[in-house]
Formats: structure tokens, sequence, C-alpha cells
């Protein structure tokens, strides 16, 4: 997580979602509701939580491809540099 | 009680209220009848010790005991020290219609809710499906989706989906969501670096919270705890129907009438004493300076 000083900066146009970055957040919020399910039936009392639920989609949609995007630029780049 | 129908109300209040209420006061406010009494409605050990659980309606809903917090006076109780402590009227306002729309919701099971307490200590309810948390979480849960409580929720999903989807878009969190709420939204923003993809998600989980625990109760109910499938009104027949109040109808009426007049005085009286002078002092969000969040990954 990143401070103030290292967020990005703010735009001023609203960001034009296209018709593939539509499915693809549709479908990381399809796989985030099946992984939920499941685990949910399987862990009931962590998983079907107040916490634990609305937090999910955060995490599936959102946290970890976020993550995985940065590792996979931060990896790149070392490989360009070396 | 209700399940999912608590984190899915919240979306359509939104979106029909015609005021500029905080979208996470409405969910807090939703949530708060339940937020700090739930717990020991079922019960659990600590170490060697149990804690609560011995008559889980009685406390849930009755008097003595927490049944207050899903009164309409106590919605207003805390909406009113929200104003006078913050002056924000987004905050107390929705605080405000998230209790009672709780609150109302809850007067569907067998248990009923002391709408007008302290003025009438009798729980109102249509007796439309069985309080079972006596039988433990995970029976409650069993019994609740086998029932018309669970008809009850995916009606409520129904509706949003059908009625209030557009609250779910992006373009709604950024025009009406974000503007309601900008410091709160916008210290998730500065403070993590959460872009707008992130908030979006975050201000979408209690309606996916919602919506999968319906799924997640079902399969469970169907086919881990096998309860049997009782529709009807007043469902599921195979748990006991517990009641609070042991009166008759004509009782009932009689207390229900005359602390709905008291409540409804208590409240004139209390809004011309103090609570419209701290409306009047209060304030709406800032006119935010309009900074659209930074476009994020789906």
């Amino acid at each position: 997580m990143s401070g103030q000083q290292t967020s990005p900066p703010l735009t001023e146009r609203p960001p034009i979602a296209t018709e593939g970055s539509r499915r693809a957040e549709a479908g990381l919020y399809a796989l985030a509701a099946v992984l939920y399910i499941g685990l949910g039936v399987m862990a009931r009392t962590v998983v079907l939580n107040w916490i634990v639920g609305p937090l999910f989609p955060f995490l599936v949609v959102y946290f970890v491809p976020r993550r995985i995007r940065l590792w996979r630029a931060r990896r790149s780049s070392r490989r360009a540099a070396s | 009680m209700s399940w999912a129908t608590h984190e899915l109300e919240n979306y359509f209040i939104q979106k029909h209220a015609k005021t500029n209420v905080s979208f996470l006061a409405v969910a807090l406010g939703a949530l708060a009848p339940d937020l700090l009494t739930k717990g020991f409605v079922y019960g659990y050990d600590v170490g060697p010790f149990s804690v609560g659980g011995t008559d889980p309606i009685q406390f849930h809903r009755g008097w003595p005991g927490a049944g207050f917090t899903h009164s309409l006076l106590f919605g207003v109780v805390v909406a009113v020290a929200v104003l006078a402590v913050t002056r924000s009227r987004g905050w107390a306002l929705g605080l405000l219609i998230g209790q009672w729309a709780h609150a109302l919701t809850d007067i569907n099971d067998t248990a009923g809710t002391m709408l007008f307490f302290p003025f009438s200590l009798e729980n109102i309810s249509t007796g439309m499906w069985r309080h079972a948390a006596y039988i433990g979480r995970y029976g409650d849960a069993a019994a609740y989706y086998s029932s018309p409580g669970g008809i009850w929720d995916m009606c409520w999903l129904v509706v949003v989906l059908l009625f209030a989807r557009t609250t779910l878009r992006r373009q709604y969190f950024r025009e009406v969501i974000f503007p309601a709420d900008p410091k709160v939204w916008g210290w998730l923003h500065r403070r993590f670096g959460i872009e707008e993809a992130g908030l979006v998600a975050l201000y979408r989980g209690l309606l996916f919270y919602g919506a999968c625990r319906i799924v997640a109760w079902t399969l469970y109910a169907r086919l881990i705890y096998r309860a049997p499938w009782d529709p009807s009104w007043g469902g599921p027949r195979y748990i006991d129907r517990v009641d609070i109040s042991d009166s008759s109808f004509w009782e009932a009426t009689q207390s229900v009438l005359l602390g709905a007049a008291g409540l409804t005085v208590f409240l004139f009286v209390a809004w011309r004493l103090v609570i419209r002078r701290l409306w009047e002092r209060g304030r709406d969000p800032d006119t935010v300076e309009r900074t659209l969040l930074p476009v994020g990954g789906a």
C-alpha cells in the first residue's frame, strides 16, 4: 500500500471503459462470486461474515490483479535493465 | 431476522432517497442493530466460558435485552447524536434511514421488533418466517433459507437488479456516492492509493456479499444441513415457533397504537426543542472539488 506521496495523480477526465475492460471486470466479479460461494459453503464461519464478504470483491477484482500487474511490470523492467 | 436483505436494501434506498444521503451511513445504519448484539445472540466460547446464548430471542428482540436496538427511537437517538457531533446531515439521515429499514424489515419474523420502544414493549410481527436463532447460527441459516425468508432475500436481490441497477455503475459511484462522502472515499484513495476501480469494488461489496450469501447458505441448507424446504407463511415448521409476546391480538393492538402515539408526540416535541436547531446548524457534504479518480485496472 502506498502513502499519500506515492498515490497516482488525479486525472481531470473520467475514464472511458472499453468493451474489453468491462468484460474483464465482469469476468473477475463472476470469478470472485464463484470462489466466494465455494469457499463459503466449505468454511462458513471464516468466509460468510460481514468483514470478509464485503472485502472479497475488492481483493479479487482489484487488489490481486493490481499486485500481479505491478509485479509483472517490475520483472520486465528488471529484464530490460539487465 | 432477515439475512441478506440488510445488505441489499441499502442500494435501493440510496437510489430512491430524494436527498443527499451518505451510502456509507445507510449501510452502517442498516448493520447497526445487529452489529454489537449478533455475537451474543448465538453465543460463543471464550476459553472455558460461554458468552451469551441463554435466551437468544429475548436478548435480541426483547426488553430487558438488546431489543431496543431494533426500535425506531434508537435510530433517531443515533442520528441526532451524530448530527450533534459531526453536523453532517447526510450521515445523520443515512444512519436514520438505514436503521429504520433494518427495524422495519425484521418485523417479518415471528419474534418481531419493538418498533415503538419505550412507549410500547410489544413486538410487532407479520410472522412470515420463524425466528430460529435459538438453534445456533448454522441451524438458523438453514431454517431461514428453507423458509419464506430466503424468498424475501431473493426478492430484494431482484428488486435491486431491476430497479436500482444504475447504482452499481461506476458513473453513479463517481457522481453520487463519492461526492456524498468525499472525506472517507478521498482518504481511502490518498492513504492507500486505491484507484477508482478499487473504491467501486468496495462500494459494490455489500451487494456482492448479500447476493453470494443467499446462494452459499441456500446450498448449505439444501446439500449439507438437508433442512426440509418449507416456503409456506410462518415456516419452516420443522422448528418450534417462539414468540416473545403472550398478549392477545387486541391487547397488542392497543399497546402498539399507544406506543405509536407516544413516539409521535415525543418526536414532535424533540424536533421543536432540539432536533430542528441541530438540523439547521448542520451542513450538507462539502462541495467536492470535483476530483475524478484515476482509472483503475479491472
